[in-house]
């Protein structure tokens, strides 16, 4: 009853386009007014419950990081990098936005950050080399998912949590699928750069090296964090810390690109950035504890097992259920809200919950670049100061049919995912 | 009295002034609880590994940075409403006719008013029940009602901050419903 309500209310107050946290809040408010069996304090007892965690405090950590590094001046040495690497073969600099988004994502964990990072330099260098604005603009989107996908990864501690599965675990079960998007994507920049002939960076050793020595810091950064995580020197929550600190060195004495101006400004947004994603988090463990207490996850369990026993028709069922999700939603309050229903599920099926995060992830990745929400879309379209349309064109559905065949390879070939985790970490 | 005059009188009433003030505040204090955070969290780092290093026993970083977390995360509401960008499902309201979204988007900003109002309420109602009790915190030893009117302050001050939301958006027209709403987190 109290879930039948909630889902009714949340709903509704969703399509009026009221702020996702309020809505969550507001959907379990009314069925608590409603029903009435729970003193109503419990709402703000959970709410405290929720935020006060120290694995949950990385995701700040990790805003700021990824703030302090773009603003710091490590995009650009980052693309240079990627252009000295990949730059020579045809639809480079389109192969270069993908690798330096690759390579940003290792930093920022975040998928709107890294369009607007790798965005802000590639589409003025693309646009200027030839290529036409609907494949500029879809490829600097497509590539900002990679951002949320590389670890370290702000949707997968969020899944980690929700799922109650290991942090270091999916970090590392998110390299090969990078990887493998990062590989298909990049066949079809070939594709359309031998189709069009755009201008290709000549390949030197030299200008090879020296791209390597300028961006050695930045390159750092993740051996620093995923390293530190691994070796056991940190916690998740302090090896993102460290990435602060280490972002703040480097953006201040090292590049100087950051003073106290633009230092305040990062604080403020990471504080913005970070609530607004806390407070969904928030709502969502009290929607989770409604329906927990409800055993709503045992009834899609059970409802699934009635359909089917076979793991793979779950995966997809469930991954078409993530895509209707994704298409309108962002993929932090998809995860926060569907993880806790979809995990319980996993265990009956034989469903390595490791593998299943980093789908669901790399689904609601894809979300970030499906219409009519896409965030990555709108960032996209702003850099260039072009309406919104013009991202979504025949290139921008072919990126999406790939990451979605190589979602497919995961589903059916679970061992993608978890094949390092299994060899380095178990 | 003229429109400049009016508009002069308005920037520098007591109720501008007194939302300059606290946004300022608010702003400052979120920066800082983060700032804090970040150092009690890499304190801890350090202190596991070199325990000698400080002169106190450092027992209490873990919870310190955790409730500092909590103090920004609730002031940064507010903030998050005074720029718009809590982000909500605009798609569907964007299919109607402008008049009809401009209703709509009225009643939003209404019922996310008085849900930020029964969420104070709650949070007061949280508070009172936890000061009756005298509990503290493990380490620190600080008040827990103390702690707990942190969320309370945080949707206090959301409230505010949506009310000028509205006389923004509605009654001067100063920006769009969806404005800033398009910065996403991820």
């Amino acid at each position: 009853m109290m879930s039948l309500i909630m889902a009714i209310v949340f709903f509704i107050t969703l399509f009026m386009g009221m702020p996702i946290f309020v809505c969550l809040l507001i959907g379990c408010i009314v069925p608590f007014f409603v029903v009435g069996d729970i003193p109503m304090f419990v709402l703000a007892q959970r709410l405290f419950t929720s935020i006060d965690s120290y694995s949950l405090m990385a995701i700040p950590f990790f805003m700021i990081a990824g703030s302090l590094l773009s603003k710091g001046g490590v995009s650009k040495r980052l693309v240079d990098l990627a252009d000295a690497v990949v730059g020579w073969l045809p639809g480079g600099l389109a192969i270069v936005t993908f690798l330096a988004s690759g390579f940003f994502g290792a930093i920022s964990g975040s998928s709107v950050a890294t369009v607007a990072a790798i965005g802000s330099i590639m589409v003025p260098a693309m646009l200027a080399a030839g290529y036409d604005k609907y494949f500029t603009l879809a490829t600097v989107a497509s590539a900002g998912y990679l951002g949320i996908i590389v670890p370290p990864s702000i949707p997968l501690v969020l899944y980690g949590l929700a799922a109650n599965t290991s942090v270091s675990e999916l970090f590392m079960g998110g390299f090969i699928p990078a990887m493998m998007l990062i590989i298909a994507q990049g066949i079809y920049c070939i594709y359309y750069g031998k189709k069009v002939k755009v201008k290709q960076t000549p390949f030197t050793l030299r200008n090879t090296w020296d791209s390597f020595k300028k961006s050695i810091l930045a390159l750092l950064m993740p051996i620093i964090i995923l390293g530190g995580i691994y070796s056991g020197v940190f916690t998740t929550t302090e090896a993102a810390a460290v990435a602060v600190l280490y972002g703040l060195i480097i953006g201040v004495f090292v590049y100087r690109e950051i003073n106290f101006k633009t230092f305040y400004e990062i604080m403020k947004d990471a504080v913005v950035n970070s609530s607004v994603l806390m407070m969904i988090v928030a709502g969502a463990t009290i929607v989770g504890f409604i329906m927990t207490r409800e055993q709503i996850p045992m009834m899609v369990s059970q409802a699934m097992i009635s359909i089917s026993e076979s793991p793979v028709v779950f995966m997809f069922l469930a991954n078409i259920l993530l895509i209707i999700f994704g298409t309108f939603m962002d993929a932090a309050p998809a995860i926060t809200i569907m993880a806790p229903i979809l995990a319980p599920s996993l265990g009956p099926y034989g469903i390595d919950s490791v593998a299943f995060g980093v789908i669901m992830v790399v689904n609601l990745g894809i979300g970030m670049i499906t219409p009519p929400v896409g965030l990555n879309l709108n960032v996209a379209a702003s850099l260039a100061n072009e309406p919104l349309d013009v991202t979504m064109n025949k290139h921008l559905w072919i990126y999406m049919t790939l990451a979605i065949l190589a979602m497919i390879v995961m589903m059916v070939f679970p061992q993608v995912v978890t094949f390092l985790p299994n060899l380095l970490i178990k | 009295m003229s429109t400049l005059q009016q508009n002069k009188s308005e920037k520098t009433g007591p109720f501008a002034v007194f939302h300059k003030v606290t946004g300022k505040l608010v702003d400052i204090i979120s920066i800082l609880s983060f700032v804090f955070m970040t150092i009690f969290t890499l304190l801890n780092a350090l202190y596991r590994f070199a325990p000698n290093f400080l002169p106190f026993a450092y027992t209490w970083g873990e919870e310190a940075s955790r409730y500092l977390m909590i103090a920004g995360l609730m002031l940064g509401i507010s903030i998050g409403v005074r720029n718009n960008s809590h982000q909500g499902v605009e798609s569907i309201v964007k299919m109607f006719p402008k008049a009809l979204q401009n209703m709509i988007h009225a009643a939003a900003n209404i019922l996310t008013s008085a849900t930020y109002v029964v969420m104070a309420v709650l949070c007061m109602q949280f508070v009172y029940s936890t000061m009756y009790f005298g509990q503290t915190s493990p380490s620190l030893k600080a008040p827990m009602a103390l702690i707990y009117f942190l969320l309370f302050l945080g949707f206090v001050l959301a409230v505010l901050e949506n009310l000028v939301l509205f006389y923004r958006i509605f009654i001067k027209k100063e920006l769009e419903a969806t404005e800033g709403k398009e910065a996403g987190v991820l």
